[in-house]
């Protein structure tokens, strides 16, 4: 695990799990009510310049994963490290600060992620000023005027308010916001899903290019396996909580092994008409607050046996490099190669 | 002026950027102002007696302040226009000769300055406590509630007048004429800041979990930038709608601490004390006295209700 180069974000067994009851308890001890356990046990590794999106239905933890990484949320157990740091023990925004400013964030919605009363210039300029980037006023609204050159807005730009701007133009300044710092990983929770299908593109071309240019590490999250096709190195697929598959992203478009991985693959619409028979995913996703016995996704695979309903299956890596959590496709490779 | 704005779209940079006067223009505020005549009433109503308020020693010579500027052998005359009225008083006098008109004007000031200060100091308060129990949230946020709970359960009448009867026996006899206006500033904030605490409050618990707050913290700054800096300004709005409906208030509340002799000092003429004085008189058909001031009160909290309303509706995005 401790190899010579530490990965660039290093992600190990985390839980996160949400209390249902909000209220405040009157007791100071409170008892352990209801929980929703978001994230159950994810590790992966994303090193400098590569690519991992995190794929998975609505309510699958995947964003609690983006807002666990970036310390938005703190985990129940396991740790994020950055360059082979704990940041999870950090504590404080004095030790975290430096951190903070390697690892940044674009979000989801673009309406509620720019202050409406802020311009333009300013929401920019602001983890400049944060991080204490810029020498001098010059200095900061030159580096502006080159952030928003480089996410293709114009530099008359700064002074507007965020509602003069569309969707997809809001989200390139969030993107400018979050290249301001100059960070080395870009955490994209669900960066394009508020966005018309045409913009969507644009957005993610701007992502995979400034992702080239500068090197970035990059979590991707998203809901639409079509979507991170392009953008992507590794993919992550996400049920209930659980990473259920995890491998490159060529293998695992060409040889989905997990059954859920060959449902999600079976919604993207085939424009080509390939006649490949689909299953289309039956039932919905399980309530979180209690997860079925054994694999999280017996109720709804078509594989699923005794087996399934009693014990998780573990992670096995194939010889694909492609890793999957399934007593299925465990025993078709189990009997070819010693377990 | 006309030419400005054309000037400044030919320059080449600055084309697209707006200048605050044609941004205010075309604001949707302004666009729901020109279309609502309630509003504009309002508005000329609220700025008539503004300027009245202030100008008051410009409009009339006599000063209610001074007694060598009043008569005592002109008292109670009717207004100008009836039998035995003169010309110089055009709303007739009250019981110790001042002309109605200059008690009127004076009194506009006292109640606007009594309410300005008061919702002044109510706001400040109450939003810097409702952003602070909203964004801390959890037990803070419990426990700050509760004592807004506690205060908002008592009648702000009563509040008014349990801090003046305070005053009153605390402060020395030559003091209380001075400090009787603050005292009425400082009850009438006590009962009205919870008001402003929850709105505020409210606003934060929903601007709070907006992203662009993620974004803040994901910048560690410090959380007093993030609430005063990112979150207050988003909550401006309900506070303006507010503070406008509630200086109307504050006025009112002021005339009735006024009326009820626990407010402005009997001899510092403001609405409430002259619809006091007047009453006094108002069987024995002097009805001047009482009824100008009255026509005065109301007109001024009608004009400060209607531009509050009318705000309330222009900020609300669901009604747009």
């Amino acid at each position: 695990m401790n190899g010579p180069t530490k990965p660039l974000l290093q992600v190990h067994d985390l839980y996160k799990a949400f209390p249902l009851s909000s209220g405040i308890s009157l007791m100071p001890g409170r008892a352990k009510g209801p929980t929703v356990k978001a994230v159950n046990g994810v590790s992966f590794e994303v090193d400098r310049g590569q690519a991992l999106s995190l794929v998975g239905e609505s309510g699958c933890g995947k964003s609690t994963v983006a807002k666990l990484v970036t310390g938005l949320h703190r985990p129940d157990a396991g740790y994020v490290s950055i360059n082979g740091t704990n940041v999870t023990e950090l504590s404080g925004r004095r030790q975290l600060r430096p951190f903070g400013r390697r690892l940044q964030m674009v979000f989801q919605d673009p309406f509620a992620s720019l202050n409406p009363r802020w311009r333009v210039g300013e929401i920019i300029a602001e983890p400049i000023h944060a991080f204490s980037l810029a020498a001098s006023r010059a200095d900061v609204s030159r580096r502006v005027e080159e952030l928003l050159i480089q996410v293709g807005l114009s530099t008359a730009d700064a002074g507007k308010y965020p509602h003069e701007f569309s969707g997809g133009q809001r989200q390139r300044i969030s993107i400018a916001r979050a290249l301001a710092s100059e960070p080395e990983f870009l955490v994209c929770d669900e960066p394009t899903s508020a966005l018309d299908v045409s913009v969507q593109a644009q957005i993610l071309n701007l992502l995979k290019d400034l992702q080239d240019r500068l090197g970035l590490g990059l979590l991707f999250i998203s809901h639409n396996l079509a979507v991170v096709y392009h953008v992507s190195d590794l993919i992550g697929i996400m049920y209930l909580g659980r990473l259920v598959e995890f491998g490159r992203a060529d293998e695992i478009f060409a040889q989905p092994q997990h059954p859920y991985t060959r449902l999600l693959l079976d919604t993207i619409p085939d424009l080509e008409m390939r006649g490949r028979s689909r299953a289309p995913i039956s039932g919905e996703v399980p309530n979180p607050i209690s997860p079925p016995d054994g694999c999280v996704f017996n109720p709804r695979c078509p594989l699923a046996r005794d087996v399934c309903r009693t014990e998780l299956p573990p992670m096995v890596t194939m010889p694909s490099g492609t890793s999957t959590a399934c007593h299925a496709v465990a025993n078709r490779w189990g009997t070819s190669e010693a377990h | 002026m006309t030419a400005e704005p054309a000037v400044m779209s030919d320059r080449p940079g600055e084309s697209s950027r707006s200048t605050p006067k044609v941004r205010f223009l075309e604001s949707d505020l302004f666009r729901s102002f020109r279309r609502s005549p309630a509003a504009i009433l309002a508005f000329g109503l609220a700025i008539v007696f503004i300027v009245l308020a202030l100008a008051a020693p410009y409009i009339t010579q006599q000063n209610p302040y001074d007694p060598a500027s009043y008569d005592i052998m002109v008292s109670n005359l009717p207004p100008a226009w009836m039998a035995g009225g003169e010309r110089e008083f055009l709303l007739g006098t009250d019981d110790q000769g001042r002309s109605l008109l200059a008690l009127i004007l004076y009194g506009l000031r006292i109640s606007m300055f009594v309410g300005v200060l008061s919702i002044a100091l109510a706001m400040s308060f109450g939003t810097v406590f409702g952003l602070v129990s909203g964004f801390l949230g959890g037990w803070v946020d419990v426990v700050m509630m509760r004592i807004a709970d506690i205060q908002l359960s008592f009648p702000p009448i009563l509040v008014a007048l349990l801090i003046d009867g305070i005053a009153r026996a605390a402060l020395p006899a030559g003091q209380r004429e001075t400090l009787g206006l603050a005292v009425l500033v400082f009850a009438i904030a006590v009962s009205k800041w919870v008001l402003f605490a929850r709105t505020v409050r409210s606003s934060v618990m929903v601007e709070k979990r907006k992203e662009y707050v993620d974004a803040a913290r994901l910048m560690f700054r410090h959380p007093a930038a993030v609430m005063f800096r990112h979150i207050l300004p988003n909550t401006i709005g309900p506070l303006m709608v507010l503070a406008t409906i509630n200086f109307a208030m504050a006025i009112l509340t002021e005339a009735t601490l006024s009326f009820l002799g626990a407010g402005v000092p009997p001899t510092t003429p403001s609405l409430g004390t002259l619809i006091k004085i007047g009453n006094d008189y108002l069987f024995s058909g002097v009805w001047w006295i009482t009824i100008f001031p009255g026509i005065t009160l109301i007109l001024l909290v009608f004009a400060f209700n209607m531009l509050g309303d009318w705000l309330r509706d222009a900020l609300n995005p669901r009604l747009q």
